[in-house]
């Protein structure tokens, strides 16, 4: 089992976005299953634990950031994967 | 009438000005001056004359430059003016925002005598209807954010971006076709909620966000001043 351990990041300012959420699905989003839903902290952080070796995605979703799709693959003998997901906003303000 | 005279060739906005605005200084300006960009060529093929102050040149000293000396002889240079861009309540802010606005509604007298459509955050709350109580012929534009994605096809199976950048122009190439302020409203209305059900039809992947900045799009465009003013 692997934790997955990462950040949400506008790429235009550098900083870390809170409160975001974020999708976990194994296999396609649009056939696969929805693993777990979390939200990044107010660090921009999130966890999935206990993450069964396997294809998965990752779907970043804001009301005012351009959604993320980021796919990884899990290793049977990998423990923690650290990830970086950047976005940007897509308002005109 | 009017799709009989496009069907001889015959350009309706013959004679026309429109002035073009499209500052860019990230991501998400940079795919809305592709509005801009496009609409030249449009423009131009229906026998317009295209001013454009595109990036760098989107400041209020190169707009008082090509607006205020013809007012102040009495006629407004742009018979349209489109600005693509970031806003505020009350400013359009240009490339410069840290050092000045572009536009502020202090100033909007420049936008007198022309038909005004801003892809912009949020000027049609107050901004526009300033320009109109200052004798703007109309204001269309935004009464909240304007989302604007970016993901294209190599990101997911549509591309989204694309869609998005049609329907910022489609309430243009409306008024240019002869219609009126209410249809170009109307227009951009009906392709936004087109989009939206196409994608829940479609199911494209990261469909219910685009169909949600579609309808949020569509519900928050609007226009200060009459509903029948035509270009």
């Amino acid at each position: 089992m692997a934790t997955i351990r990462g950040k949400v990041i506008d790429s235009e300012t550098d900083l870390t976005i809170p409160f975001v959420a974020v999708d976990l699905y194994k296999g396609d989003p649009r056939t696969g299953i929805l693993v777990s839903e979390k939200h990044t902290d107010e660090r921009g952080e999130f966890v999935f634990r206990d993450v069964e070796p396997g294809e998965y995605t990752i779907v970043v979703r804001s009301p005012i950031h351009n959604p993320v799709i980021h796919k990884l693959i899990i290793k049977p003998d990998q423990r923690v994967i650290e990830l970086e997901i950047k976005t940007v906003k897509i308002h005109l303000r | 009438m009017i799709s009989a005279l496009q069907e001889t060739g015959i350009q309706l906005q013959k004679g026309k000005t429109a002035l073009l605005i499209a500052p860019y200084m990230d991501r998400v300006t940079s795919v809305s001056s592709i509005v801009e960009r496009a609409l030249i060529d449009y423009l131009q093929s229906e026998g317009m004359t295209v001013l454009t102050l595109e990036g760098e040149e989107a400041t209020y000293e190169n707009l008082e430059k090509i607006l205020k000396p013809p007012l102040e002889h009495g006629f407004q240079m742009a018979d349209l003016i489109v600005y693509t861009g970031h806003g505020l309540d009350d400013a359009w802010l240009g490339q410069q925002p840290k050092e000045r606005p572009l536009l502020t509604a202090d100033e909007a007298g420049l936008l007198h005598d022309s038909i005004v459509v801003a892809i912009s955050c949020n000027t049609l709350k107050y901004l526009g209807n300033v320009a109109v109580t200052k004798k703007a012929r109309a204001y269309l534009g935004f009464t909240d954010l304007v989302l604007c994605p970016i993901t294209d096809e190599l990101v997911a199976d549509r591309n989204y971006k694309a869609d998005f950048i049609r329907t910022f122009m489609h309430p243009i190439v409306t008024l240019v076709q002869g219609r009126t302020v209410a249809d170009a409203v109307k227009e951009f209305q009906d392709l936004c909620y087109y989009y939206a059900d196409m994608y829940g039809t479609k199911r494209f992947l990261l469909w219910e966000f685009h169909a949600f900045a579609m309808i949020h799009n569509a519900n928050n465009f609007s226009y200060a001043g009459r509903p029948d003013v035509r270009l």
